[in-house]
């Protein structure tokens, strides 16, 4: 497996937040992040059990988020996962538990081809919804 | 490819779309990814593993009893078949039928049994999540066994030898279970049983082995065509899309444009209907009888998604002795593999689902190239002896 670019694409927007703000805030992740996603308000760390993810087995995500100075606290996440170049997703809805202090186990993921997967974390606060991906590719 | 049981992917994306023409020529000039493609199909076998959902996974008493069982045509409704009227030993496990004929021709293939003990999902739909539940759903099925929990449970209770067996392997005797309990007691055993039917080394295992070590003596064993359908396999056909790995398959389920409609009128929905099914089975693994309390098998079922796109999918076989086990697909519709090479060869994509796979498309095979992908499928049957009956129904060993 192999983690390539980082991408994050805010869906709506948090007035606030800033660049400044997101690189200010450190996520609360325990151990070393498979992953980081950063908008201009937060910055999303993540780690994957196990960490390399094997095609045709369930894996879970241990996921951090913080919110720098200004941006509001993240109410609630989603996370999902999709093969652009195939136009579908998984198979399997992830649940998210929240750990508390802005963590989080995410369950349930299973990448059932080998490819390019986009790991897709939406990030909930009011009314306004920060979808950030990153692209994993799976042999 | 999907042969028996689901899809064939061809992948037109440039991130997997790698050549592979030095497969070829000589495996010696394998790049590192193809190398690493090649490896991925195996070992094999892969190491022995037990069911954590059934508690007498693996156990040699329920081996045996769950052999008796499998023979057993007392359980059947009318005392007339067993499992082996369907899954039969000298047919590879099958049947040899397009469709599965029970107490009446049902709609769709008798799957052979071979690995069926590493499956995520059973059934062609994936209805059920262990091998344990399936293996009581025919017992039931008023078209296949016909029979039911207090039949079952009065036959194993009457006759004094499987009695014994069955508190030998379950700690109590079939008496004072109840009928549903003596039933899923039966079909864990009749699983146990089935997890034994491992299929074994084959000249692509061989090939794959010699790869790793870098032996090219033996890789060169490995025939020509058979080498370029491999080729094919993994390059160009992007077969190993949705059947990677050791066993062949991805475990799941896949739309590759074989008609669902069903003989007697109306549509088989596959998977779709799976789910559903699966999710309102009294016997899920999210029930109580799974063994594996709190344990990971729970995840499968609990995070399963039911989408539109599920309608007419299938389950994507494993590949492993397959040139064995004609007819192929979820409805027997194709007879043998040259016509399951032509059905990718010359797919029909108005017959996919719109939400389906995109990277579904026509192979455009020549005659030698169909010919090349036939013979690399070949190389994934073992030549085990014939499966040889391990146990007596009139073994008196624990009437004793």
């Amino acid at each position: 497996m192999r983690r390539s670019r980082m991408l994050a694409a805010g869906v709506a927007s948090i007035a606030v937040a800033s660049v400044h703000a997101s690189q200010a805030c450190e996520p609360p992740l325990i151990g070393e992040a498979s992953g980081v996603l950063r908008t201009p308000g937060r910055v999303v760390a993540y780690r994957t059990e196990p960490r390399t993810i094997a095609v045709g087995a369930h894996f879970a995500v241990e996921l951090a988020v913080c919110a720098g100075e200004g941006a509001k606290p993240v109410e609630s996440l989603t996370v999902d996962a999709d093969m652009p170049a195939h136009r579908h997703g998984m198979n399997y809805r992830a649940s998210v538990t929240p750990l508390g202090g802005g963590r989080y186990r995410v369950e349930g993921l299973l990448f059932h081809m080998p490819g390019q997967w986009r790991l897709i974390v939406e990030l909930r606060s009011g009314e306004s919804v920060e979808r950030l991906m990153d692209e994993i590719v799976v042999e | 490819m999907v042969i028996r049981r689901a899809a064939m992917a061809i992948l037109t994306a440039a991130l997997t779309c790698l050549p592979l023409a030095s497969l070829q020529a000589q495996s010696t000039a394998l790049t590192d990814t193809e190398r690493r493609r090649v490896l991925s199909h195996g070992p094999w076998p892969s190491p022995p593993s037990r069911d954590p959902s059934n508690r007498v996974s693996g156990q040699p008493a329920a081996i045996d009893l769950g052999e008796r069982l499998f023979f057993d045509r007392r359980l059947s409704g009318d005392g007339g078949m067993a499992c082996d009227w369907c899954h039969t030993p000298s047919l590879d496990w099958t049947d040899g039928f397009a469709r599965g004929v029970g107490k009446q021709t049902v709609d769709r293939n008798t799957p052979a049994l071979w690995n069926v003990g590493v499956n995520r999902w059973y059934g062609w739909d994936g209805a059920h999540d262990s091998l344990w539940a399936q293996s009581v759903r025919p017992l039931l099925e008023p078209r296949e066994m016909a029979s039911s929990a207090s039949r079952i449970a009065e036959r194993v209770r009457a006759d004094d030898d499987l009695a014994c067996r069955f508190e030998r392997v379950f700690g109590q005797p079939p008496a004072f279970m109840a009928d549903e309990a003596v039933l899923i007691a039966a079909g864990k055993a009749l699983a146990a049983f089935q997890e034994t039917l491992v299929s074994g080394r084959t000249p692509f295992d061989d090939f794959r082995d010699a790869l790793a070590r870098d032996d090219r003596e033996a890789m060169r064993r490995y025939p020509d065509d058979a080498r370029r359908g491999l080729a094919i396999f993994m390059g160009r056909g992007n077969c190993s899309v949705c059947h990677v790995g050791p066993l062949f398959t991805n475990g799941e389920f896949a739309d590759i444009g074989v008609p669902f409609f069903r003989p007697g009128g109306g549509v088989d929905p596959g998977r779709h209907d799976g789910i559903r099914r699966l999710q309102a089975d009294p016997f899920n693994l999210l029930g109580p009888h799974n063994d594996d309390a709190g344990g990971n098998t729970r995840l499968r079922t609990r995070h399963v998604a039911l989408q539109h796109r599920n309608f007419g999918e299938f389950k994507v076989p494993s590949l492993r002795n397959v040139a064995r086990t004609a007819p192929y697909m979820h409805n027997g519709s194709l007879p043998d593999l040259r016509s399951v090479v032509r059905h990718y060869s010359e797919l029909n994509e108005e017959r996919l689902h719109a939400d389906g796979e995109r990277i579904l498309k026509p192979l455009r095979l020549d005659s030698g190239e169909i010919d090349d992908l036939i013979a690399f499928l070949k190389t994934l049957s073992d030549e085990s002896p014939p499966f040889r009956r391990r146990t007596s129904v009139t073994d008196p060993a624990c009437r004793g």
